[in-house]
């Protein structure tokens, strides 16, 4: 089996410990050096003697992480990201078998076509607005038009809360206001991990118009449930046919991640009732099922203020790092583990 | 008083009710009034009755739908009007009402929480039984703080101000605070919850100099910027006065040591849960209150 991953880091450190509780021997892929030795065909002798990725990965079990984080620039992280997507597709050449294949991590980086995906399969989820504002102004038209008066901004491609914004305007025009976790650092915007608030028009406006340049999705923002006076959304692990692993992050602000220092609960302290989590189960089968090649997801999954009603937010191919859970049974990783040790007899049994 | 439990209904919109269905607070007063339940609850909580943010759609209709109904609410002894968050409502955009009249219609009310400060006017406040008063904000005003100085209240137990910030609603200073410490007679209070302020470490002096310091069991300095500097006149008078129960001064920015100290407190239930770091730019140090909106 082999991980594409960081040299270091939890992800690795934790999919190590969990190939070795199965007796399932990982060697791991550093995606360092897939990243600094372009083309990415060549790679060091030391690290691949005489081989190139896909025939090092013929026949294997592979699974693969994100990439280290190289920068905490937005305009930067977009100049990445397309590099990332390159390799992604170059691996998808690779003839080997993906815990998730290449093709199904791209298009979930993707969030506007995933949620078109997952709506038209009539899967709940978070309304996108199908325009693409590409400043503030455009995007004040947006909300007038649709009389929805606040949303998430949110770069289309990136991950977890990097450049999310959760934007309000008071229909008369004459109030703003913006919560987000990416500010204005030396006229570079830059991800942060704290989330902060503001009001002040200017401001504002300045930072939504960089954001819109990203080209970003909108979307209706859903009053989400709150437990114990702090709102929550929840991350499910779901992975090989069934729910791993539920997690809800709480906030004391409308932007709910695990990065932003959010308070995780486990699921059963919220007291959902047995409907609503067969409800969860059935949609996250759902939404994997549109979804070729992929075994394991992340989905964020709001339920409405209210009804409790779940809509995804978001899904993510590489979403299993659930601090809960390697600290404690690291059972996610184990079923891959297992699952991918399996795949690999197979593929050996049959002589592939 | 703390845990009472009340009967209670909490009557909201989604987004889809006032959106969609164009409804507002009119339309929520008819449905409580048409709601089989009410008859049998003690405590009617109010959230998101549609736009709350316009001036045109405040939390009046609510008010005076109790106030011209008041027969059919006479057994409702606890009502918060405003329960709702940010992901309904900016705290701070809430337009809320006139209350005035809500005293003499509501004689069994025994609690009263409300929330947003924006449009709010609690008039000459005088009531026999209210023993809870709570005002949630981000920015309390002076006229409002100064009715509640005013009140005649003589069965109130339990109050807590969010005093907030200048930005959002707050135009007095400390000596707003110790005016209201001093000139208003709660003879039963037990409970003084001065609290979400950017003045806490001065609050914490004027409550400790006030009367109610002796009277009170609970004392809530939470949701403040608390610093060390106030920290300390706690520690130093606290143990003077045994009948301080507990201590609340969750979110905070006291120091590992300090906050050690507190909890070392004999006899006095010290919270001193979610210590803040204050936030640091060009060399300028800036402690924020939790609701700053």
């Amino acid at each position: 089996m082999i991980l594409i991953g960081t040299r270091e880091g939890k992800r690795t450190d934790y999919m190590l410990k969990a190939a070795a509780a199965e007796n399932t021997p990982l060697e791991v892929l550093p995606w360092e050096a897939l990243q600094n030795q372009p083309p990415w065909e060549k790679l060091p002798e030391d690290l691949l003697p005489g081989q190139s990725p896909t025939e090092r990965l013929q026949g294997a079990a592979v699974k693969i992480d994100p990439p280290p984080a190289q920068t905490f620039h937005l305009e930067e992280m977009a100049k990445s990201l397309e590099a990332y997507k390159n390799i992604l597709e170059h691996l998808a050449k690779a003839e080997c078998r993906f815990l998730n294949t290449p093709e199904s991590i791209r298009l979930l980086l993707d969030k506007r076509r995933t949620k078109h995906l997952l709506g038209d399969s009539g899967i709940p989820v978070t309304e996108i607005f199908p325009e693409e504002p590409s400043n503030v102004e455009e995007l004040l038209e947006l909300m007038e038009r649709r009389r929805c008066y606040s949303v998430f901004v949110k770069p289309r491609y990136f991950s977890g809360a990097a450049g999310v914004a959760a934007f309000r305007v008071h229909p008369r025009r004459d109030k703003f206001c913006l919560y987000t976790s990416c500010q204005l650092k030396k006229n570079q915007l830059a991800n942060t991990k704290k989330l902060s608030r503001t009001e002040n028009p200017k401001e504002i406006c300045h930072l939504l118009d960089r954001l819109l340049a990203l080209d970003c999705v909108v979307e209706r923002w859903h009053p989400k449930a709150n437990f114990h006076g702090k709102s929550f959304d929840l991350r499910v692990v779901f992975q090989f046919g069934h729910v791993a692993f539920i997690v809800a992050r709480q906030s004391p602000g409308p932007i709910t991640n695990l990065h932003l220092n959010n308070q995780a609960l486990p699921a059963k302290s919220l007291g959902l009732a047995s409907p609503i989590l067969d409800e969860i189960e059935t949609i996250c089968a759902r939404a994997c099922s549109v979804f070729p090649g992929l075994s394991m997801a992340g989905i964020d999954i709001l339920l409405e203020r209210g009804t409790l009603r779940p809509r995804i937010i978001e899904m993510n191919g590489q979403g299993d790092l659930i601090y809960q859970d390697i600290y404690g049974e690291n059972l996610i990783y184990r079923e891959q583990a297992r699952h991918l040790r399996c795949e690999e007899i197979t593929s050996v049994n049959d002589g592939k | 008083m703390e845990n009472i439990m009340y009967k209670s209904k909490r009557y909201a919109y989604t987004y889809e009710d006032w959106n969609d269905e164009g409804k507002n607070a009119e339309t929520m007063m008819e449905e409580i009034l048409q709601d089989p339940d009410l008859p049998g609850l003690e405590e009617v909580i109010i959230g998101c009755w549609g736009e709350c943010w316009d001036e045109n759609a405040s939390a009046q209709p609510l008010i005076d739908g109790i106030i011209a109904n008041k027969d059919v609410f006479s057994k409702i002894k606890s009502l918060f009007i405003g329960d709702m968050d940010y992901e309904e409502c900016e705290v701070s955009w809430i337009i809320q009402g006139d209350y005035s009249k809500l005293w003499a219609a509501m004689p069994q009310l025994e609690k009263l929480v409300i929330k947003g400060s924006s449009g709010l006017d609690l008039g000459e406040i005088s009531h026999d039984r209210l023993e809870h008063l709570e005002i949630i904000c981000g920015g309390l005003p002076t006229d409002i703080i100064q009715e509640v100085q005013r009140a005649k209240l003589p069965s109130l137990r339990i109050l807590t101000l969010y005093i907030g910030v200048e930005d959002y609603g707050f135009d007095g200073d400390i000596s707003t605070i110790q005016d209201l410490l001093s000139q208003s007679d709660f003879p039963k209070l037990t409970y003084l919850g001065i609290t979400d302020s950017e003045m806490q470490d001065d609050i914490a002096e004027a409550v400790l100099s006030s009367k109610y310091i002796d009277q009170i069991f609970t004392l809530d300095l939470s949701m403040g910027t608390l610093t060390d500097k106030g920290g300390e006149l706690l520690l130093n008078e606290l143990p003077k006065h045994s009948n301080i129960m507990l201590l609340n001064l969750e979110y905070h920015f006291l120091s590992d040591e300090m906050m050690e100290k507190l909890e070392g407190i004999d006899g006095i239930d010290v919270n001193v849960d979610d210590q803040q770091e204050a936030d640091e730019y060009d060399g300028e140090i800036y402690y924020y209150p939790m609701l700053t909106e």
